[in-house]
Protein backbone atom coordinates (compact mmCIF):
# COMPACT_ATOMS: atom_id res chain seq x y z
CA UNK A 1 0.00 0.00 0.00
CA UNK A 2 1.39 3.63 -0.88
CA UNK A 3 2.42 5.23 2.04
CA UNK A 4 0.49 8.83 2.03
CA UNK A 5 1.53 10.70 5.52
CA UNK A 6 4.20 9.53 7.34
CA UNK A 7 5.92 11.01 10.60
CA UNK A 8 9.43 10.40 11.79
CA UNK A 9 10.39 11.13 15.73
CA UNK A 10 8.01 14.68 15.75
CA UNK A 11 9.10 16.69 18.76
CA UNK A 12 7.05 19.68 19.49
CA UNK A 13 7.58 22.17 22.56
CA UNK A 14 5.50 24.74 23.66
CA UNK A 15 8.09 27.35 25.77
CA UNK A 16 9.52 24.36 28.14
CA UNK A 17 7.19 22.32 27.66
CA UNK A 18 7.51 19.65 25.43
CA UNK A 19 3.63 18.20 23.92
CA UNK A 20 5.31 15.93 21.65
CA UNK A 21 8.06 13.49 22.95
CA UNK A 22 8.63 11.93 19.38
CA UNK A 23 5.88 10.85 17.74
CA UNK A 24 6.15 8.39 14.88
CA UNK A 25 3.35 7.46 12.06
CA UNK A 26 2.47 6.43 8.84
CA UNK A 27 -1.07 6.64 7.06
CA UNK A 28 -1.65 4.66 3.78
CA UNK A 29 -3.85 5.42 1.27
CA UNK A 30 -7.59 4.72 1.58
CA UNK A 31 -7.27 3.74 5.17
CA UNK A 32 -9.00 5.37 8.19
CA UNK A 33 -6.90 5.97 11.37
CA UNK A 34 -8.06 6.47 14.72
CA UNK A 35 -5.62 8.73 16.69
CA UNK A 36 -7.22 7.92 20.62
CA UNK A 37 -5.72 9.09 23.62
CA UNK A 38 -6.59 10.99 27.05
CA UNK A 39 -7.43 15.04 27.19
CA UNK A 40 -4.15 16.47 26.76
CA UNK A 41 -2.08 13.42 25.23
CA UNK A 42 -1.23 16.12 22.35
CA UNK A 43 -3.38 14.80 19.64
CA UNK A 44 -4.92 18.04 18.81
CA UNK A 45 -0.89 19.74 18.91
CA UNK A 46 0.04 16.71 16.56
CA UNK A 47 -3.11 17.98 14.16
CA UNK A 48 -1.75 21.87 14.39
CA UNK A 49 1.88 20.85 13.74
CA UNK A 50 0.47 18.61 10.57
CA UNK A 51 -1.20 21.70 9.11
CA UNK A 52 1.87 24.01 9.94
CA UNK A 53 -0.26 26.10 12.56
CA UNK A 54 2.60 25.07 15.03
CA UNK A 55 6.37 25.14 14.00
CA UNK A 56 7.96 21.79 15.02
CA UNK A 57 11.30 21.51 16.99
CA UNK A 58 12.49 18.67 15.15
CA UNK A 59 11.23 15.50 13.28
CA UNK A 60 9.79 15.38 10.09
CA UNK A 61 6.50 15.02 8.24
CA UNK A 62 6.18 13.75 4.53
CA UNK A 63 3.01 14.25 3.05
CA UNK A 64 2.85 12.42 -0.29
CA UNK A 65 6.83 11.73 -0.34
CA UNK A 66 7.11 15.33 0.42
CA UNK A 67 8.66 17.03 3.56
CA UNK A 68 5.73 19.33 4.83
CA UNK A 69 7.20 19.65 8.43
CA UNK A 70 7.20 23.59 9.63
CA UNK A 71 6.07 24.67 6.01
CA UNK A 72 3.16 28.06 5.30
CA UNK A 73 -0.40 26.40 5.92
CA UNK A 74 -1.42 27.99 2.65
CA UNK A 75 0.90 25.69 0.77
CA UNK A 76 0.24 22.65 3.26
CA UNK A 77 -3.43 23.05 2.01
CA UNK A 78 -3.26 23.09 -1.65
CA UNK A 79 -0.97 20.09 -1.24
CA UNK A 80 -4.20 17.99 -0.92
CA UNK A 81 -4.51 18.14 3.25
CA UNK A 82 -7.11 19.70 5.38
CA UNK A 83 -8.52 20.04 9.00
CA UNK A 84 -11.81 19.89 10.42
CA UNK A 85 -10.25 21.58 13.76
CA UNK A 86 -11.54 21.14 17.39
CA UNK A 87 -14.05 23.25 18.35
CA UNK A 88 -15.46 23.31 14.90
CA UNK A 89 -13.96 27.07 14.56
CA UNK A 90 -16.81 27.93 11.45
CA UNK A 91 -16.95 31.59 10.72
CA UNK A 92 -19.81 32.52 12.53
CA UNK A 93 -20.94 35.96 10.95
CA UNK A 94 -20.90 34.26 7.40
CA UNK A 95 -23.49 32.43 5.68
CA UNK A 96 -23.33 28.31 6.10
CA UNK A 97 -22.97 29.21 1.79
CA UNK A 98 -20.12 31.12 2.32
CA UNK A 99 -18.13 29.05 5.04
CA UNK A 100 -18.16 26.21 2.17
CA UNK A 101 -16.66 29.12 -0.27
CA UNK A 102 -13.90 29.76 1.68
CA UNK A 103 -13.33 25.87 2.00
CA UNK A 104 -13.16 25.85 -1.78
CA UNK A 105 -10.61 28.99 -1.42
CA UNK A 106 -8.38 27.57 -4.05
CA UNK A 107 -10.10 26.23 -6.54
CA UNK A 108 -12.21 28.31 -9.35
CA UNK A 109 -15.77 29.55 -9.36
CA UNK A 110 -17.46 26.95 -11.15
CA UNK A 111 -15.73 24.27 -9.06
CA UNK A 112 -16.82 25.94 -5.57
CA UNK A 113 -20.26 25.86 -7.25
CA UNK A 114 -19.72 22.29 -8.00
CA UNK A 115 -18.36 21.26 -4.92
CA UNK A 116 -20.96 22.92 -2.89
CA UNK A 117 -23.53 20.88 -4.21
CA UNK A 118 -21.69 17.79 -3.91
CA UNK A 119 -21.15 18.46 0.28
CA UNK A 120 -25.33 19.59 -0.11
CA UNK A 121 -25.80 16.00 -1.11
CA UNK A 122 -23.81 14.45 1.73
CA UNK A 123 -24.97 17.11 4.00
CA UNK A 124 -29.16 17.96 3.16
CA UNK A 125 -29.34 19.62 6.38
CA UNK A 126 -26.86 22.18 5.37
CA UNK A 127 -28.58 23.07 1.73
CA UNK A 128 -31.66 23.62 4.41
CA UNK A 129 -29.56 26.38 6.29
CA UNK A 130 -27.51 27.94 3.31
CA UNK A 131 -28.59 31.42 4.22
CA UNK A 132 -27.73 31.01 7.71
CA UNK A 133 -25.27 32.63 9.84
CA UNK A 134 -23.38 29.80 10.53
CA UNK A 135 -23.27 30.80 14.23
CA UNK A 136 -26.74 30.42 15.29
CA UNK A 137 -26.68 26.74 13.69
CA UNK A 138 -27.03 23.90 16.69
CA UNK A 139 -23.84 22.26 17.25
CA UNK A 140 -24.47 19.33 15.08
CA UNK A 141 -24.89 21.38 12.41
CA UNK A 142 -21.89 23.55 12.55
CA UNK A 143 -20.31 19.78 12.91
CA UNK A 144 -21.19 18.96 9.84
CA UNK A 145 -20.56 21.98 8.31
CA UNK A 146 -17.11 22.43 9.99
CA UNK A 147 -16.65 18.75 7.65
CA UNK A 148 -18.75 19.91 4.50
CA UNK A 149 -16.14 22.91 4.63
CA UNK A 150 -12.72 20.94 5.02
CA UNK A 151 -13.72 18.97 2.21
CA UNK A 152 -14.21 21.86 0.14
CA UNK A 153 -10.49 21.73 -1.00
CA UNK A 154 -10.87 18.47 -2.59
CA UNK A 155 -8.36 17.01 0.28
CA UNK A 156 -6.72 13.75 -0.68
CA UNK A 157 -6.48 13.42 3.55
CA UNK A 158 -8.84 14.95 5.88
CA UNK A 159 -7.72 15.13 9.24
CA UNK A 160 -10.78 15.28 11.70
CA UNK A 161 -10.17 16.58 15.12
CA UNK A 162 -12.70 15.38 17.75
CA UNK A 163 -15.97 15.49 15.42
CA UNK A 164 -18.07 14.14 18.01
CA UNK A 165 -17.35 16.56 21.16
CA UNK A 166 -20.04 17.30 22.34
CA UNK A 167 -22.80 16.40 20.24
CA UNK A 168 -26.10 13.99 21.01
CA UNK A 169 -25.43 10.05 20.51
CA UNK A 170 -27.51 10.08 17.79
CA UNK A 171 -25.27 12.30 16.02
CA UNK A 172 -22.51 11.10 16.74
CA UNK A 173 -22.79 7.66 14.90
CA UNK A 174 -24.71 9.91 12.08
CA UNK A 175 -20.71 11.53 12.36
CA UNK A 176 -19.21 8.25 12.11
CA UNK A 177 -21.13 6.72 9.96
CA UNK A 178 -19.89 10.03 7.59
CA UNK A 179 -16.16 8.75 7.55
CA UNK A 180 -16.70 5.58 5.94
CA UNK A 181 -18.91 7.60 3.37
CA UNK A 182 -15.56 10.05 2.69
CA UNK A 183 -13.28 6.71 2.74
CA UNK A 184 -15.94 5.37 0.48
CA UNK A 185 -15.53 9.06 -2.11
CA UNK A 186 -11.57 8.47 -2.31
CA UNK A 187 -10.21 10.58 0.97
CA UNK A 188 -7.90 9.08 3.23
CA UNK A 189 -8.73 9.96 6.69
CA UNK A 190 -7.35 10.59 10.27
CA UNK A 191 -9.56 10.55 12.95
CA UNK A 192 -9.19 11.80 16.42
CA UNK A 193 -10.95 11.13 19.03
CA UNK A 194 -11.43 10.96 22.76
CA UNK A 195 -14.31 8.26 22.16
CA UNK A 196 -11.84 5.73 21.73
CA UNK A 197 -14.60 3.45 21.20
CA UNK A 198 -16.79 4.60 18.30
CA UNK A 199 -13.61 6.10 16.90
CA UNK A 200 -11.82 2.17 17.09
CA UNK A 201 -15.20 0.83 15.61
CA UNK A 202 -14.84 2.80 12.53
CA UNK A 203 -11.64 2.94 11.67
CA UNK A 204 -8.78 0.09 10.52
CA UNK A 205 -5.93 0.62 12.54
CA UNK A 206 -4.92 3.15 15.39
CA UNK A 207 -2.69 4.61 17.42
CA UNK A 208 -2.94 5.43 21.09
CA UNK A 209 -1.35 8.62 22.14
CA UNK A 210 -0.03 9.29 25.95
CA UNK A 211 1.53 12.13 26.94
CA UNK A 212 3.75 13.10 23.73
CA UNK A 213 4.06 9.63 23.12
CA UNK A 214 2.62 6.43 20.89
CA UNK A 215 1.91 4.00 23.50
CA UNK A 216 0.43 1.19 21.69
CA UNK A 217 0.01 1.09 17.82
CA UNK A 218 -2.18 -1.90 15.56
CA UNK A 219 -5.35 -2.72 13.82
CA UNK A 220 -8.50 -1.23 15.39
CA UNK A 221 -9.65 -4.49 16.12
CA UNK A 222 -6.47 -5.65 18.19
CA UNK A 223 -6.66 -2.30 19.90
CA UNK A 224 -10.68 -2.94 20.55
CA UNK A 225 -9.51 -6.02 22.07
CA UNK A 226 -6.29 -5.22 23.86
CA UNK A 227 -6.26 -5.13 27.91
CA UNK A 228 -4.86 -1.81 27.92
CA UNK A 229 -7.05 0.19 25.85
CA UNK A 230 -10.33 -1.66 27.31
CA UNK A 231 -9.13 -0.02 31.07
CA UNK A 232 -7.11 2.81 29.93
CA UNK A 233 -9.87 4.18 27.32
CA UNK A 234 -13.20 2.44 27.68
CA UNK A 235 -13.77 2.06 30.87
CA UNK A 236 -13.18 -1.17 31.85
CA UNK A 237 -15.58 -4.54 30.94
CA UNK B 1 -30.17 77.45 11.20
CA UNK B 2 -30.85 73.99 12.88
CA UNK B 3 -30.78 72.16 9.01
CA UNK B 4 -27.58 73.72 7.84
CA UNK B 5 -25.78 72.94 11.25
CA UNK B 6 -27.22 69.50 10.61
CA UNK B 7 -25.62 69.31 6.91
CA UNK B 8 -22.30 70.85 8.66
CA UNK B 9 -22.35 68.04 11.25
CA UNK B 10 -22.96 65.34 8.81
CA UNK B 11 -19.91 67.01 6.73
CA UNK B 12 -17.37 66.25 9.64
CA UNK B 13 -19.08 63.15 10.75
CA UNK B 14 -18.23 61.62 7.48
CA UNK B 15 -15.00 62.25 7.70
CA UNK B 16 -14.78 60.58 11.63
CA UNK B 17 -16.43 57.93 10.23
CA UNK B 18 -14.32 57.03 7.22
CA UNK B 19 -11.28 56.74 9.81
CA UNK B 20 -13.36 55.07 12.04
CA UNK B 21 -14.07 52.12 9.35
CA UNK B 22 -10.04 52.11 8.99
CA UNK B 23 -9.64 52.09 12.97
CA UNK B 24 -12.16 48.98 13.17
CA UNK B 25 -11.55 47.03 10.43
CA UNK B 26 -7.82 46.86 12.25
CA UNK B 27 -9.34 46.11 15.44
CA UNK B 28 -11.45 43.46 13.53
CA UNK B 29 -8.90 41.89 12.04
CA UNK B 30 -6.15 41.98 14.99
CA UNK B 31 -8.46 42.46 17.94
CA UNK B 32 -5.94 45.87 18.05
CA UNK B 33 -6.44 48.81 19.39
CA UNK B 34 -4.22 51.05 16.81
CA UNK B 35 -3.89 54.37 18.39
CA UNK B 36 -1.61 55.35 15.81
CA UNK B 37 -4.69 56.01 12.99
CA UNK B 38 -5.04 59.87 14.10
CA UNK B 39 -1.25 60.20 13.14
CA UNK B 40 -1.76 58.56 10.15
CA UNK B 41 -4.60 61.15 9.46
CA UNK B 42 -2.72 64.02 9.72
CA UNK B 43 0.31 62.70 7.59
CA UNK B 44 -2.01 61.86 4.87
CA UNK B 45 -3.21 65.20 4.99
CA UNK B 46 -0.01 66.63 5.15
CA UNK B 47 0.53 64.35 2.40
CA UNK B 48 -1.56 65.55 0.19
CA UNK B 49 -0.90 68.87 0.73
CA UNK B 50 2.84 68.67 -0.20
CA UNK B 51 2.27 67.11 -3.13
CA UNK B 52 -0.12 69.63 -4.12
CA UNK B 53 1.65 72.51 -3.50
CA UNK B 54 4.74 70.85 -5.53
CA UNK B 55 2.96 69.71 -8.21
CA UNK B 56 0.57 73.43 -8.65
CA UNK B 57 -2.72 72.18 -9.47
CA UNK B 58 -4.03 69.11 -9.69
CA UNK B 59 -5.69 68.29 -7.16
CA UNK B 60 -7.01 64.93 -7.53
CA UNK B 61 -3.92 63.17 -8.68
CA UNK B 62 -1.75 65.10 -6.11
CA UNK B 63 -4.88 63.17 -3.54
CA UNK B 64 -4.32 60.19 -5.23
CA UNK B 65 -0.68 59.96 -4.72
CA UNK B 66 -1.00 60.80 -1.04
CA UNK B 67 -3.26 58.04 -0.71
CA UNK B 68 -0.85 55.36 -2.03
CA UNK B 69 2.10 56.97 -0.08
CA UNK B 70 -0.57 56.71 3.41
CA UNK B 71 -1.59 53.69 2.34
CA UNK B 72 2.12 52.36 2.14
CA UNK B 73 3.03 53.67 5.45
CA UNK B 74 0.11 52.04 7.05
CA UNK B 75 1.88 48.39 5.63
CA UNK B 76 4.60 49.21 7.23
CA UNK B 77 3.52 50.28 10.44
CA UNK B 78 2.65 46.91 10.31
CA UNK B 79 5.66 44.82 9.36
CA UNK B 80 8.18 47.13 10.88
CA UNK B 81 6.55 46.63 14.02
CA UNK B 82 3.53 44.80 14.51
CA UNK B 83 4.32 41.90 12.63
CA UNK B 84 7.08 41.10 14.66
CA UNK B 85 5.28 41.56 17.93
CA UNK B 86 2.48 39.00 16.35
CA UNK B 87 5.00 36.57 15.25
CA UNK B 88 6.82 36.37 18.81
CA UNK B 89 3.32 35.65 20.36
CA UNK B 90 3.78 38.71 22.17
CA UNK B 91 0.53 40.04 24.11
CA UNK B 92 -2.12 42.20 22.37
CA UNK B 93 -1.11 45.41 24.85
CA UNK B 94 2.18 45.09 23.76
CA UNK B 95 0.50 45.96 20.25
CA UNK B 96 -1.86 48.98 21.13
CA UNK B 97 1.47 50.67 23.23
CA UNK B 98 3.62 50.09 20.25
CA UNK B 99 0.79 51.45 18.42
CA UNK B 100 1.02 54.53 20.84
CA UNK B 101 4.91 55.11 20.29
CA UNK B 102 4.21 54.75 16.24
CA UNK B 103 1.67 57.66 16.78
CA UNK B 104 4.61 59.71 18.29
CA UNK B 105 7.02 58.91 16.06
CA UNK B 106 4.52 60.22 13.36
CA UNK B 107 3.48 62.92 14.62
CA UNK B 108 7.35 63.97 15.29
CA UNK B 109 8.30 63.24 12.34
CA UNK B 110 5.47 65.58 10.71
CA UNK B 111 6.61 68.54 12.90
CA UNK B 112 10.24 67.52 11.80
CA UNK B 113 9.40 67.71 8.17
CA UNK B 114 6.17 70.15 7.97
CA UNK B 115 6.50 71.96 10.84
CA UNK B 116 4.43 72.68 14.02
CA UNK B 117 2.80 75.82 13.14
CA UNK B 118 -0.83 75.32 11.18
CA UNK B 119 -0.86 75.13 7.92
CA UNK B 120 -2.92 77.06 5.35
CA UNK B 121 -4.66 74.25 2.82
CA UNK B 122 -5.70 75.90 -0.45
CA UNK B 123 -8.67 74.82 -2.44
CA UNK B 124 -7.86 74.16 -5.91
CA UNK B 125 -10.79 76.59 -6.51
CA UNK B 126 -13.69 78.25 -4.96
CA UNK B 127 -16.28 76.35 -5.08
CA UNK B 128 -19.24 78.45 -4.00
CA UNK B 129 -22.12 77.68 -2.40
CA UNK B 130 -26.05 76.71 -3.05
CA UNK B 131 -29.04 77.34 -0.93
CA UNK B 132 -31.17 74.43 0.51
CA UNK B 133 -34.38 75.76 1.80
CA UNK B 134 -32.36 78.77 3.84
CA UNK B 135 -29.54 76.79 4.27
CA UNK B 136 -26.41 78.06 2.56
CA UNK B 137 -24.38 74.48 1.59
CA UNK B 138 -21.09 74.89 0.09
CA UNK B 139 -20.85 72.78 -2.86
CA UNK B 140 -17.88 71.83 -1.41
CA UNK B 141 -19.22 69.67 1.53
CA UNK B 142 -21.70 68.02 -1.14
CA UNK B 143 -18.77 66.97 -3.03
CA UNK B 144 -17.17 65.43 0.36
CA UNK B 145 -20.31 63.87 0.96
CA UNK B 146 -20.70 62.05 -2.57
CA UNK B 147 -17.40 61.10 -2.67
CA UNK B 148 -17.17 59.09 1.14
CA UNK B 149 -20.62 57.72 0.57
CA UNK B 150 -19.16 56.29 -2.92
CA UNK B 151 -16.19 55.18 -0.82
CA UNK B 152 -18.41 53.49 1.74
CA UNK B 153 -20.60 51.95 -0.53
CA UNK B 154 -17.95 50.50 -2.32
CA UNK B 155 -15.97 49.60 0.24
CA UNK B 156 -19.35 47.46 1.64
CA UNK B 157 -19.55 46.29 -1.66
CA UNK B 158 -15.50 44.67 -1.84
CA UNK B 159 -16.05 43.36 2.15
CA UNK B 160 -19.45 41.60 2.14
CA UNK B 161 -19.54 40.51 -1.62
CA UNK B 162 -16.17 39.75 -2.53
CA UNK B 163 -14.01 36.93 -2.27
CA UNK B 164 -11.36 39.23 -0.77
CA UNK B 165 -13.88 40.78 1.42
CA UNK B 166 -14.96 37.23 2.96
CA UNK B 167 -11.84 35.64 3.65
CA UNK B 168 -11.30 39.58 5.70
CA UNK B 169 -14.55 38.91 7.32
CA UNK B 170 -13.23 35.45 7.54
CA UNK B 171 -9.84 36.05 9.16
CA UNK B 172 -11.76 38.83 11.69
CA UNK B 173 -14.08 36.01 13.07
CA UNK B 174 -11.33 33.45 13.63
CA UNK B 175 -7.84 33.93 12.17
CA UNK B 176 -6.65 30.18 12.43
CA UNK B 177 -9.54 28.99 10.64
CA UNK B 178 -8.93 31.33 8.10
CA UNK B 179 -5.53 30.00 7.82
CA UNK B 180 -6.65 26.43 7.38
CA UNK B 181 -8.89 27.52 4.43
CA UNK B 182 -5.47 28.86 2.85
CA UNK B 183 -5.98 32.06 3.52
CA UNK B 184 -2.36 34.38 4.05
CA UNK B 185 -4.00 36.29 6.81
CA UNK B 186 -0.77 38.55 6.71
CA UNK B 187 -1.58 39.58 3.48
CA UNK B 188 -5.12 40.42 4.40
CA UNK B 189 -3.96 42.29 7.44
CA UNK B 190 -0.99 44.05 5.46
CA UNK B 191 -4.64 44.86 3.25
CA UNK B 192 -6.12 45.73 5.98
CA UNK B 193 -3.64 48.64 6.81
CA UNK B 194 -3.12 49.79 3.84
CA UNK B 195 -7.51 50.14 3.70
CA UNK B 196 -7.32 52.04 7.04
CA UNK B 197 -4.53 54.75 6.28
CA UNK B 198 -5.83 54.85 2.87
CA UNK B 199 -9.40 55.98 4.47
CA UNK B 200 -7.31 58.30 7.11
CA UNK B 201 -5.58 60.11 4.18
CA UNK B 202 -8.79 61.09 2.05
CA UNK B 203 -10.46 61.95 5.21
CA UNK B 204 -7.48 63.92 6.46
CA UNK B 205 -7.32 65.54 3.03
CA UNK B 206 -11.19 66.33 3.04
CA UNK B 207 -10.90 68.13 6.22
CA UNK B 208 -7.93 69.72 5.64
CA UNK B 209 -10.27 71.36 2.58
CA UNK B 210 -13.12 72.03 4.40
CA UNK B 211 -11.22 73.87 6.90
CA UNK B 212 -8.54 75.31 4.79
CA UNK B 213 -5.91 74.54 7.66
CA UNK B 214 -4.45 71.45 8.88
CA UNK B 215 -1.64 71.33 11.99
CA UNK B 216 -0.19 68.16 13.57
CA UNK B 217 -2.27 68.33 16.77
CA UNK B 218 -5.36 67.50 14.49
CA UNK B 219 -4.11 63.86 14.32
CA UNK B 220 -4.55 63.38 18.03
CA UNK B 221 -8.26 65.04 18.43
CA UNK B 222 -9.35 62.77 15.52
CA UNK B 223 -7.96 59.47 16.44
CA UNK B 224 -9.59 59.74 19.91
CA UNK B 225 -12.98 61.27 18.30
CA UNK B 226 -12.73 58.49 15.95
CA UNK B 227 -12.15 55.89 18.64
CA UNK B 228 -15.06 56.98 20.23
CA UNK B 229 -17.16 57.05 17.29
CA UNK B 230 -16.04 53.34 16.72
CA UNK B 231 -17.00 52.20 20.58
CA UNK B 232 -20.28 54.51 19.75
CA UNK B 233 -20.93 51.75 16.78
CA UNK B 234 -19.92 48.88 18.28
CA UNK B 235 -15.94 48.09 17.98
CA UNK B 236 -15.32 45.96 14.93
CA UNK B 237 -18.17 46.40 12.91
CA UNK B 238 -18.07 48.66 9.70
CA UNK B 239 -21.90 50.10 9.53
CA UNK B 240 -21.88 51.07 13.44
CA UNK B 241 -17.96 52.73 13.02
CA UNK B 242 -20.08 54.94 9.73
CA UNK B 243 -23.24 55.50 11.86
CA UNK B 244 -21.06 56.57 15.05
CA UNK B 245 -18.99 58.73 12.84
CA UNK B 246 -21.41 60.66 11.57
CA UNK B 247 -23.15 60.94 15.17
CA UNK B 248 -20.17 62.26 16.69
CA UNK B 249 -19.29 64.54 13.92
CA UNK B 250 -23.48 65.84 14.43
CA UNK B 251 -23.21 66.04 18.58
CA UNK B 252 -19.73 67.84 18.35
CA UNK B 253 -21.44 70.65 15.66
CA UNK B 254 -24.68 70.60 17.61
CA UNK B 255 -22.51 71.17 21.34
CA UNK B 256 -20.80 73.92 19.58
CA UNK B 257 -23.48 76.07 18.22
CA UNK B 258 -25.96 75.80 20.93
CA UNK B 259 -24.13 75.53 24.22
CA UNK B 260 -20.45 76.42 23.62
CA UNK B 261 -17.80 76.14 21.00
CA UNK B 262 -15.45 75.60 23.64
CA UNK B 263 -17.10 71.81 24.40
CA UNK B 264 -16.30 70.58 20.68
CA UNK B 265 -13.57 68.46 21.38
CA UNK B 266 -14.98 67.21 24.95
CA UNK B 267 -18.11 66.23 23.74
CA UNK B 268 -16.24 62.91 22.19
CA UNK B 269 -15.14 61.58 25.35
CA UNK B 270 -18.64 62.60 27.25
CA UNK B 271 -20.50 60.14 24.40
CA UNK B 272 -17.39 58.17 25.14
CA UNK B 273 -18.28 57.35 28.47
CA UNK B 274 -22.05 57.38 28.28
CA UNK B 275 -22.16 54.75 26.17
CA UNK B 276 -19.37 52.37 28.18
CA UNK B 277 -21.25 52.92 30.63
CA UNK B 278 -24.80 52.54 29.37
CA UNK B 279 -24.18 49.78 26.44
CA UNK B 280 -20.95 48.80 26.34
CA UNK B 281 -20.88 46.83 23.11
CA UNK B 282 -22.05 49.80 20.94
CA UNK B 283 -25.27 50.46 18.88
CA UNK B 284 -24.31 47.54 16.28
CA UNK B 285 -22.07 45.41 18.84
CA UNK B 286 -23.44 41.79 19.80
CA UNK B 287 -22.43 39.91 22.85
CA UNK B 288 -20.55 36.68 21.61
CA UNK B 289 -22.76 33.77 22.68
CA UNK B 290 -20.40 30.64 22.79
CA UNK B 291 -22.16 27.52 21.40
CA UNK B 292 -20.68 23.86 22.76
Amino acid sequence: MECMLKIEDLKVSYGNIRALKGISLHINAGEVVALIGANGAGKTTLMRTIMGLIKPESGSIQFMGREIAGTETKKIVQSGLALSPEGRKIFPELSTRDNLALGGYFLKDSEVQEEIEKQYEIFPVLREREKQMAGTMSGGEQQMLAVARALMSRPKMLLLDEPSLGLAPLLVSEIFSLVEKIRAAGTTVLLVEQNARMALKNSDRGYVLETGNIALEGSSSELLGSEIVREAYLGGL
Amino acid sequence: MFIQQLINGITIGCNYALVAIGFTMVFGVLRLVNLANGSIFALGAFFTLIIYTAMQGHFLLSLLCAILATAFVGVMVDRLALYRLRKKGAARVSGMITTLAIATIIDNAVIILFGSQTRPFKRPKDFGNILIGDAVVGKLQIYILLSILAIVLILSYLIYKTKLGKSMLATAQDPEAAMLMGISVNRIISLTFAISAALACFAGSMIGLYYQAIDVTLGTSIGMKTFAAAVLGGVGSIPGAFVGGIVVGVIETFVAVYLSSGLRDAIAFFILIVVLLIKPAGIFGKKVVEKV
